[in-house]
């Protein structure tokens, strides 16, 4: 029952409130199944998935380089203030490198992605559902998943470690500039501590983080975009600026979910 | 007369509690033009999307060939969006796409067609539609117009067996409205495909199509040629009919005393 006549109703209402976020979840998983199995489907769509890969994982290199650098900064500051005040500065590096490998690096990587192309991909996907873009693929016999989402997913799982690798690499680099080039610790003995302080399962933990992160951000967005003609709130153009809004703040509220999911199987 | 191609049979949709379609039946013949007429918010274009399995019907049936689209499978489904092609009322042209990329896509994506055969099917219809070097500009930069020239385009390049017009003269101006309905006969005339056409351009969608339906209330309360949809009778169709010839005999600008207000109307041998 739509929002509207729902509401005249209180326990028709309840009803909606209960019932919604349930088949909404529903949708959201075949979605994501739709999705993934087209992946497989012949003939492959390389093309896109570079041109995805180009968008996703290029154009967010900046934003991602920017934040990797200024978050490594400041865990250099803080942790060298802290550290010093118990004379254990010198695992600084430690510090650094295991708060960015395990925890601030996919995490990060990833609010940053969704910001910056999640919320782009939410809102391309709701313009074409409302201009009847995406029913034009459907009458050409084009799959609209297949064609609009399972590259962007692929595309997502291929650039989501590699920023993450390259947010870590710069954290690191940050920790380093504001740790020793600044504060005086010595080079040695933060890269020694980097070298010591991190097992190679926390890169991989890391990495997996990414992985499932990439697949929860880009599915949730493009979840949004898609159906953001069911939103029941608002229509056109409305729409669009909701489903925007909601891919952006759900898939993040997700993306901590998964987060603290993973961590605990990790530790 | 022959078995209809396409047979909707009790067709009932409901949006939120309201219905829309209240049993429609309607049978649509092969190789001709079938016009359907009828009020704005009569559920012309969701009949439209019914036909070509964008819908799901609440209740009744549509045959395809004498299948039912619903319950023949996805595989069967899949076949009639390849056999049919549909201009959307707003276009729905892809606008992060060029004019070229948007009438070439179901091309690239449905054939085997190499780019050199594709790129010919593409200006062969785009100069049939009289589209000249608009190859390379957006959607955005056409004007309505061009733009209902494209989506025709691209609804026609894979050459489909039924044609479904979900207005395709709104917007226009009269003389580019007569254009593309003069264009839609030649080409139904040279090709022979079965054509589905929502409109409200009366008096001139009736000179293209040999059949007419006029959708009523949620039914389809006349079918017919439209000659005898000119014989008819019915108290929804005369006063659908009546207001046509009252806007088209005293017009809202003021004819000059003594001049007629706007010529007659009388069947013409266009089409």
């Amino acid at each position: 029952m739509p929002l509207a006549q729902s509401h005249r109703n209180p326990l028709a209402y309840l009803g909606w409130l209960v019932i919604f976020p349930i088949q909404d979840m529903g949708r959201q998983a075949i979605f994501f199944g739709k999705s993934f199995v087209l992946v497989f489907a012949w003939p492959w769509q390389f093309g896109k998935i570079l041109a995805q890969m180009h968008f996703i994982g290029f154009k967010s290199l900046l934003v991602v380089c920017l934040t990797g650098a200024f978050t490594g900064m400041v865990l250099g500051l803080q942790g060298y203030y802290t550290l010093a005040r118990f004379g254990s500065e010198g695992i600084l590096g430690t510090a650094v490198a295991l708060s960015l490998v395990r925890e601030l690096g996919p995490v990060l990587t990833a609010f940053m992605v969704i910001a910056r192309g999640g919320s782009a991909m939410a809102a391309e996907l709701a313009s074409m559902r409302i201009s009847e873009q995406i029913d034009a693929l459907t009458t050409m016999d084009i799959h609209p998943i297949r064609f609009l989402v399972s590259p962007r997913l692929v595309a997502a799982v291929l650039c989501f470690p590699l920023l993450t690798a390259i947010f870590d690499f710069i954290g690191i680099m940050g920790g380093y500039l504001s740790g020793s080039v600044l504060l005086g610790l010595g080079s040695g003995v933060y890269f020694s501590s980097v070298e010591s302080g991190v097992r190679m399962i926390d890169v991989s933990g890391g990495f997996l983080k990414s992985l499932v992160f990439a697949l929860v951000a880009i599915n949730t967005c493009c979840f949004r975009g898609y159906f953001a003609h069911l939103s029941p709130a608002g229509f056109g153009s409305k729409a669009v600026a909701l489903a925007t809004t909601g891919a952006v703040v759900q898939s993040c509220v997700l993306v901590l979910f998964a987060d603290y999911i993973l961590t605990s199987f990790l530790l | 007369m022959a078995e209809p191609f396409i047979q909707i049979q009790g067709l009932q949709k409901a949006f939120g509690g309201k219905n829309v379609l209240n049993g429609v039946d309607l049978d649509i013949y092969r190789g001709e033009i079938t016009a359907i007429l009828g009020k704005s918010g009569e559920g012309k274009s969701v009949l439209l999307k019914h036909i070509i399995g964008l819908l799901r019907p609440d209740a009744g049936r549509i045959l395809v060939e004498g299948r039912d689209l619903w319950a023949s499978g996805g595989a069967f489904r899949k076949e009639v969006f390849r056999r049919f092609g549909y201009l959307f009322q707003g276009t729905a042209l892809f606008d992060s796409m060029t004019v070229f990329e948007n009438v070439a896509l179901p091309l690239v994506e449905r054939s085997r067609l190499g780019r050199i055969q594709v790129a010919e099917r593409v200006h062969k219809v785009l100069e049939l539609l009289d589209l000249h070097e608009v190859d390379d500009k957006y959607v955005s930069q056409l004007s309505g117009g061009m733009q209902k020239r494209v989506a025709l385009a691209r609804a026609m390049v894979t050459d489909p067996q039924v044609l479904l017009f979900d207005e395709p003269t709104t917007g226009l101006d009269p003389m580019r409205s007569a254009a593309v309905l003069e264009m839609i006969a030649e080409h139904h005339r040279k090709l022979g495909f079965t054509g589905v056409l929502v409109s409200h351009a009366v008096p001139d969608v009736l000179y293209i199509c040999q059949r007419v339906a006029f959708l009523n209330e949620g039914r389809i309360i006349f079918q017919g040629s439209p000659q005898q949809l000119a014989q008819e009778t019915l108290p929804g169709v005369r006063q659908f009919f009546r207001t046509v010839e009252y806007q088209w005999k005293n017009p809202i600008w003021h004819a000059a005393p003594g001049q007629a207000a706007g010529p007659e109307l009388e069947p013409s041998t266009r089409g």
